[in-house]
């Protein structure tokens, strides 16, 4: 048996017969779901409690109006504001009210209270004030922002004559649809949700990069501080010690994230109409078997690139603590594209999108996120491709060379330009 | 030599400005024990590193069982560094397993080999468990083990008596001597002169990256020409001093006990005269220099002074 096969074989049954990776694999997606959708759902728990708002209405006309609306939010559980139940209040504005109202709210008897100015109706320029317990309860200041710019709309209206049922007939009927035109196949769907699986898959992409990375560079450290890589370095050659080291992990990392892949999907599918009922319609889009095989692709390949990097930076050192300063540049490499990938997916064509996608060390992640935007041409995820294997294999050249010099040498912490000259001269 | 398992042909190799290896040249022969001697630092670790195919020559070439070095040799050696080393968190079986595969060893071969190894050893109960869990002692039986789990042709050995205890100690000496005797070959690198004496047919002597002494220790034990006296005494051994060291060196001194070196116009009888009309003698014998005698002789005559290693 080849003797590349046997770490390989190795690094993958200890990888995946250990505890961590199992409940990894399976916790995982559930911290991960968690993540996502917890929030979502404490913040819909949590409007559905009924709020006490006192109304300070200074022109004397909008407070039926809004008393209305609010009547409407505790029957209503169709509309938007499904479980965002309001009680309003009518409190008259005196000189004393204000300064009650706040006591009410510091006690918490209220949640808060909105006043709106004399000149509401009158002037075309007014600002009203909601001053709450809660100010990012959300629910309750859109409820309160809809319910006042539809009250004066309609009082103003009613001020020049004219029905405000009149103008909602109007209005009402007007649609506007986005469709998403690609490869001459329209269907439709929704960039927000787009954007929301390209920040989930990307994240996943590089947690699993950095986590996987630094399990390979401990278990590089580990052999060297323990001595044993002397044992294996006189069994079989570094490179491919160092090959069935990154393949192995590698092999094993790829089940985990297909399983996650695979739950994921489950949860785009299966659980799309529960989670919808949270967070909306559409939000969570499907993932199409093409996206998956992208996603996988990419991850092979970064993988393939970091991994490497990472086992070169584990052989120079005999501690974690020793590596920090030289695994820095590689954790750069990682969090740059991290941080570029809000204005890359927002503006996916562009061409410093472009060219900042096709920097081999970025495309896992920059171009796996345009993938999931839009569709690049298949050119430049071609290039992107083949830039990336390319840089594997300089990147696994460089990477052998130090593999081979620093697994064997003890006794300090080597700085880079020490480092670079392994690999010059070796 | 046709019989040599391993020979060394000018073999050089340096780190960075630093020749650790220089252009060294020795033979091994088959079957024998064979001690790879020198201070900290000589560059003995280098050039087992070499042997092991771990590293590559800069200049020179190895051979091995007759041919040119290859990577399939590293399977036909048994290597046991210095710096001991094992997987911490695998169990003793699993790690016999992989270093024994990563060997070029089928399955079949390797759990018969683990089996009959960690029966030989007294450790067939601990097969389960971790490294981390094994005492100190336990962990080098599991060392040298993966050292014969293949059953290498070539044995190099860096220091295997290092932090055993005797038992231990005299067990590994007892399957060296075994394993010499099915014919193997066995590279010694050890600080222990006793056990040179006890186990080395021959010994390459290295200083400085070089080789400063080499060859059969019975021909490099009469060939050193120096008269060695082994004396046990009772009595005041004061008046020996007064000789001094170019007549009568004390080599070693314990309250009964003397090796004495002669100088060379010295005769052995004439001193026997002295010593008795002074001490009672109860054992006067002319002695082969011991090796730790050699090692420091050549060691002395080979060293740069320190003026000229700062330049």
């Amino acid at each position: 048996m080849n003797k590349t096969f046997i770490v390989l074989k190795h690094e993958f049954l200890l990888k995946v017969r250990s505890r961590a990776f199992i409940i990894m694999t399976f916790i995982g997606p559930l911290l991960m779901g968690a993540v996502i959708i917890l929030p979502a759902y404490f913040s819909a728990m949590n409007s559905g409690a009924t709020r006490q708002i006192a109304l300070v209405d200074s022109t004397g006309q909008l407070a039926n109006s809004m008393l209305n609306a609010a009547k409407d939010t505790a029957t209503d559980f169709l509309s938007k504001e499904a479980s965002t139940k309001i009680t309003l209040t009518n409190a008259l504005p005196g000189p004393g009210t204000i300064d009650s109202l706040s006591k009410l709210v510091e006690s918490k008897a209220l949640n808060g209270y909105m006043v709106v100015p004399a000149n509401a109706i009158s002037d075309s320029v007014s600002t009203a004030q909601i001053k709450l317990h809660n100010p990012s309860d959300f629910a309750a200041v859109s409820f309160l922002k809809d319910a006042y710019t539809n009250a004066v709309r309609d009082a103003k209206l009613r001020g020049r004559g004219i029905d405000p049922s009149m103008v909602s007939n109007v209005e009402s009927g007007v649609h506007v649809e986005t469709v998403k035109l690609q490869a001459g196949t329209e269907h439709n769907d929704n960039g927000e949700g787009g954007m929301i699986m390209a920040f989930v898959t990307v994240f996943i992409l590089y947690f699993t990069l950095v986590l996987y990375g630094t399990i390979i560079m401990n278990s590089v450290i580990e052999e060297k501080s323990s001595r044993v890589v002397e044992l294996t370095a006189s069994s079989v050659r570094p490179f491919q010690l160092l090959v069935g080291k990154v393949l192995g992990v590698a092999s094993a990392a790829l089940i985990q994230v297909g399983v996650w892949a695979i739950l994921l999907i489950l949860l785009t599918t299966v659980g799309l109409s529960a989670a919808s009922a949270l967070l909306g319609p559409d939000v969570l889009p499907s993932i199409s078997p093409f996206m998956f095989l992208y996603f996988i692709l990419f991850f092979v390949l970064g993988f393939l690139i970091y991994a490497t990097l990472y086992a070169a930076i584990g052989s120079t050192a005999e501690s974690a603590s020793d590596v920090q300063q030289i695994s820095f540049p590689i954790v750069m490499l990682l969090v740059i594209p991290f941080i570029l990938l809000q204005g890359v997916i927002q503006n996916p064509s562009s061409t410093k999108s472009v060219v900042l996608s096709l920097i081999p060390f970025f495309s896992p992640i920059l171009m796996l996120g345009r993938i999931f935007t839009e569709t690049p041409p298949w050119w430049q995820i071609a290039l992107a491709v083949v830039l990336m294997i390319g840089t594997f294999f300089g990147c696994l050249w460089v990477a052998a060379r130090i593999y081979r010099v620093g697994i064997l040498m003890y006794g300090k912490k080597f700085k880079l330009s020490e480092i670079a000259k392994w690999v010059r001269y070796s | 030599m046709s019989d040599s398992v391993l020979i060394l042909d000018t073999v050089t190799k340096t780190y960075g400005r630093k020749v650790a290896v220089d252009a060294i040249s020795f033979a091994v022969s088959g079957g024998s024990i064979f001690g790879l001697l020198g201070p900290n630092g000589a560059g003995k670790t280098s050039t087992i590193r070499m042997i092991t195919g771990i590293t590559m020559p800069d200049r020179g070439t190895i051979s091995l069982f007759g041919e040119s070095q290859r990577q399939d040799h590293q399977n036909k050696i048994g290597y046991m560094p210095e710096e001991r080393g094992l997987y911490r968190k695998l169990t003793v079986r699993n790690q016999l397993e992989y270093l024994g595969a990563l060997k070029g060893m089928d399955s079949n071969a390797l759990k018969k080999s683990i089996d009959y190894w960690l029966d030989r050893f007294q450790i067939r109960s601990w097969e389960k468990k971790k490294t981390s869990d094994l005492s100190k002692g336990m962990q080098q039986k599991v060392q040298f083990i993966l050292t014969l789990l293949h059953d290498p042709a070539l044995l190099v050995l860096d220091e295997p008596l290092s932090g055993l205890d005797p038992v231990n100690a005299e067990l590994i000496n007892e399957v060296i001597l075994e394993l010499r005797d099915q014919g193997k070959t066995i590279i010694l690198s050890t600080h222990r002169m006793e056990q040179v004496e006890q186990l080395c047919d021959e010994i390459a002597l290295m200083n400085e990256g070089k080789i400063v002494l080499a060859g059969k220790v019975r021909e490099l034990k009469t060939r050193s020409g120096r008269m060695l006296i082994s004396l046990r005494f009772s009595g005041d051994a004061t008046f020996l001093e007064r000789y001094g060291e170019s007549r009568v060196k004390i080599l070693e001194h314990t309250p009964n006990e003397m090796l004495l070196e002669l100088g060379t116009s010295e005769k052995p009888g004439e001193l026997l005269q002295r010593v008795a009309e002074y001490l009672d003698i109860q054992k006067w014998e002319i002695v082969e220099p011991p090796i730790k005698e050699l090692f420091l002789e050549a060691i002395a005559q080979n060293t740069k002074p320190a003026a000229a290693l700062e330049a």
